[in-house]
């Protein structure tokens, strides 16, 4: 589904967008994605496609908010009844298709978090909608029931052929999602899959929103047809990409933490990495989730992410000084537009 | 007695429904519209309370006389019920509102958005989420109006006068006794009056428990 | 259900007039005698029921002039009956008998005062009487005490009541004596609690208890003559009333 949605209050917004199966929409705070939702839900006044110009009551649209906004004196049961004409609908089945079957007769206040995001879901999707609007689904949730949210509305999403816009600020459901777009500044700065967005953001900004800390500055000094080659410091790192920067234009770089690999002593680089290899000083290293987050200082301040495995086998540790090699590939150029 | 008695019940129930049947709608409006004036129009609704009933009393009597500006569009209340029961809406009136707004802000906005996209119409809403929701704090409004209107003197007093079977309630009529040196008589009266009263509001809240629903 | 219906109906018909009702505004020096004379009219009028409101004759004429639905106005002093007069709102008047203004005082008083001087000279005395403004009895009041010449000293201690019905209630409960009717002062509550003593007549000018039909009827008519008919004159000497 196509949106193209314009505000001017409580926020200036021109969005167009493409949702398409889990679609994320990532943003920094304040940057409107409520408000967008809202505006799609028909609560906030606004002028665009799809359903511009009908009330809430008219719009084939499931919306779920932050709260879930279950209606505290029914059952799940009845939640899910409000949506559906009287008498007609399948209830139970709605229910049981989120996996609530026993917990018809129950109410809001007996339900977990995620059990009542389920009735939410079941009551949405009564409304047999044509688009689902869902604000930061699993900012409340553990792990464990963040991934079953996820592949439910996954399933759901594929059966019932269902565009669904996903608000979020976390990296991880967007990586779950097939389509991303970024909200900043009232409009779409940035949309594409996720891989798209996170390994080649185009601006700074966006590339800090996606977990992308290592941004630097340098002058293109050769320009070919694989890449250029920047000069940063007294160094050249080589950089493969399909951008043709001018000669002597100073450009904004980056790479991804997960993406700078620790020179091995036994495995011996070839000889197109040897020159974007850095020697630089393990500053502090810190147990990051199920990996380890290392802070790097030598020519670059580095950020560098690696999993467990890998550090089991380096066993790097603080002071030690190691090399690390910045692979072409993973270098990636931001637009001039920052 | 009994007169003075079934006058003040008759008064503060008519009182209470007109209550209920006007200030809910506009308890509604003002808990979830906001528009300019909204606080200037909320102040204005609470000004019976600032004012002394007897000052209120004699500006509606004023205004309700035959030469008075209501009078002469045809409402010559004053003197008779309809001009007592005026003033004990107007009266009464902010208790009311005030306790229906409460009920109907503890309504979470959020969730009557949500009920509007899922296609549910005004009239089921009503039905279903919001009635259910704050039929308790209605209630309670309600019955605070009731009880305020029972115990209602200095306004019944200025625009109803004290005719005997139209405006004379009960707490007239037992100051009346007093004043006529009869205590025993007042007395009498009093004690029943609160009896009554009591048996009332004690019986209405009662009901109030029984019928909750789970959200409490 | 029934019970609901029954009592729904009461509510609704509480308060619907009678069908001959007779509706009285009288001054409240009148609520000692008024209620055996009108048990006698109604003996002698069986079709007319009659109900009365008491309270200070100026705050009644000002209701009657406002539209309060009275019949006959029963006034304490012609004055307030000729204020309406000069409105229009009178059809017939008659005055029926002349009321006389005592000194009553609490047993609290030890020795009891001899007269106003007197009452005057006992320090920090309260005395209440009936609003001034409003009631002729309380006019009479203070007509009485300039007289006396104690005015100056006792207005500070002056406590005023809405009418001298409830001048006398105060006598009661608070104030130490009270300048009110006669027929008040002998109401058993208070002789219980005190005493009196009667003023003499040429200190107020004459309290010439007035009757007016402000609303015709038949009944209305038929109530002021039976004023003056002469078993109402007996009841009202027995309670107090001097002939007009």
């Amino acid at each position: 589904m196509e949106i193209a949605y314009r505000l001017t209050r409580p926020l200036r917004m021109d969005v167009r967008l493409r949702v398409s199966g889990l679609t994320a929409l990532l943003g920094p705070s304040g940057s409107g994605k409520t408000t967008l939702l809202k505006a799609l839900a028909g609560l906030i006044p606004a002028a665009g496609r799809p359903f511009g110009g009908l009330p809430p009551e008219k719009r084939r649209i499931g919306y779920l908010p932050q709260g879930y906004a279950l209606v505290p004196h029914l059952t799940a049961l009845e939640n899910v009844e409000l949506a559906l004409p009287e008498g007609g609908g399948d209830a139970p089945g709605l229910l049981e298709q989120v996996g609530l079957a026993g917990h018809a007769g129950r109410y809001p206040a007996e339900l977990s978090g995620g059990q009542q995001q389920r009735v939410a879901l079941a009551r949405a999707l009564a409304r047999q909608p044509r688009l689902l609007l869902l604000d930061e689904p699993t900012s409340a949730l553990d792990a464990i029931s963040r991934d079953a949210a996820l592949d439910l509305l996954e399933s759901l999403s594929r059966r019932l052929n269902l565009p669904v816009l996903i608000v979020t600020h976390d990296p991880y459901v967007a990586s779950r999602c097939n389509h991303v777009g970024v909200l900043e500044n009232g409009v779409i700065a940035q949309a594409g899959d996720p891989e798209e967005v996170f390994q080649r953001p185009a601006t700074v900004s966006i590339a800090r929103m996606v977990g992308f800390s290592n941004v630097f500055s340098g002058r293109v000094v050769e320009s070919g047809e694989n890449g250029v080659v920047l000069e940063v410091g007294d160094h050249r790192l080589r950089v493969e990409t399909p951008a043709r920067p001018p000669l002597g234009q100073r450009v904004t770089w980056g790479i991804r933490p997960e993406e700078v690999m620790v020179v091995r002593g036994d495995r011996p680089l070839p000889a197109g990495l040897r020159a974007n290899v850095l020697r630089v000083r393990v500053a502090r290293m810190q147990k990051r989730g199920a990996g380890y987050c290392f802070r790097l200082s030598g020519p670059l301040e580095l950020a560098m992410l690696l999993p467990r495995h890998v550090q089991d086998r380096l066993r790097l540790a603080e002071a030690a000084s190691i090399e690390v090699v910045l692979k072409p590939r993973y270098i990636h150029l931001f637009s001039d537009s920052d | 007695m009994t007169q003075a008695f079934l006058l003040s019940f008759k008064l503060a129930a008519l009182t209470a429904l007109v209550l209920l049947a006007l200030g809910v709608p506009l308890a509604y409006w003002l808990a979830f519209h906001d528009f300019r004036g909204r606080r200037l129009l909320e102040a204005l609704l609470l000004l019976p309370l600032t004012l002394p009933p007897t000052v209120l009393g004699f500006y509606l009597l004023v205004l309700l006389a035959p030469d008075g500006a209501l009078g002469r569009l045809g409402l010559r209340w004053a003197f008779t019920f309809p001009g007592i029961w005026l003033g004990s809406v107007i009266f009464s009136l902010p208790f009311a509102l005030t306790a229906y707004k409460e009920a109907f802000r503890a309504i979470d906005p959020e969730v009557l958005d949500v009920v509007r996209t899922l296609g549910v119409g005004r009239v089921k809403r009503w039905r279903r989420v919001i009635l259910p929701w704050v039929w308790p704090g209605l209630l309670s409004g309600t019955l605070l109006a009731f009880a305020h209107t029972l115990g209602e003197f200095g306004v019944v007093l200025l625009v109803g006068g004290n005719i005997p079977g139209e405006t004379r309630v009960a707490s007239i009529y037992i100051f009346d006794l007093v004043q006529s040196l009869d205590f025993a008589s007042a007395h009498r009266a009093a004690a029943v009056f609160v009896a009554l009263a009591f048996a009332m509001i004690y019986a209405v809240r009662s009901l109030e428990e029984r019928w909750r629903s789970p959200t409490g | 259900m029934g019970t609901l219906r029954a009592s729904l109906f009461l509510l609704l018909v509480a308060g619907s007039a009678s069908a001959a009702g007779l509706r009285l505004a009288a001054a409240a020096n009148l609520n000692q005698v008024l209620p055996e004379l009108v048990s006698v009219y109604e003996k002698l009028h069986p079709d007319v029921t009659v109900a009365v409101s008491y309270g200070a004759s100026g705050t009644l004429s000002q209701q009657i002039e406002r539209g309060a639905p009275y019949d006959v106005f029963l006034s304490a002093s012609p004055e307030y009956v000729d204020y309406l007069a000069r409105r229009g709102r009178v059809s017939a008047r008659r005055v029926f008998a002349r009321g006389r203004l005592v000194l009553y005082y609490s047993k609290r008083l030890n020795p009891p005062p001899r007269d106003l001087a007197d009452l005057a000279a006992k320090k920090g005395v309260r005395v209440a009487v009936a609003n001034p403004e409003h009631a002729p009895y309380g006019r009479a009041a203070l007509s009485c005490l300039r007289s006396a010449g104690v005015y100056e000293e006792l207005a500070g201690r002056l406590v005023f009541a809405a009418n001298v019905s409830q001048a006398a209630q105060m006598a009661l409960h608070g104030a130490d004596a009270a300048l009110i009717a006669l027929p008040l002062a002998r109401n058993p509550a208070l002789e219980r609690a005190g005493g009196y003593l009667e003023l003499p007549q040429s200190c107020h000018q004459p309290l010439y208890q007035e009757a007016a039909v402000v609303r015709q009827s038949a009944a209305a008519g038929s109530f002021l003559d039976f004023l003056a008919s002469p078993e109402a004159q007996r009841l009202l000497r027995a309670y107090g009333y001097d002939s007009p």
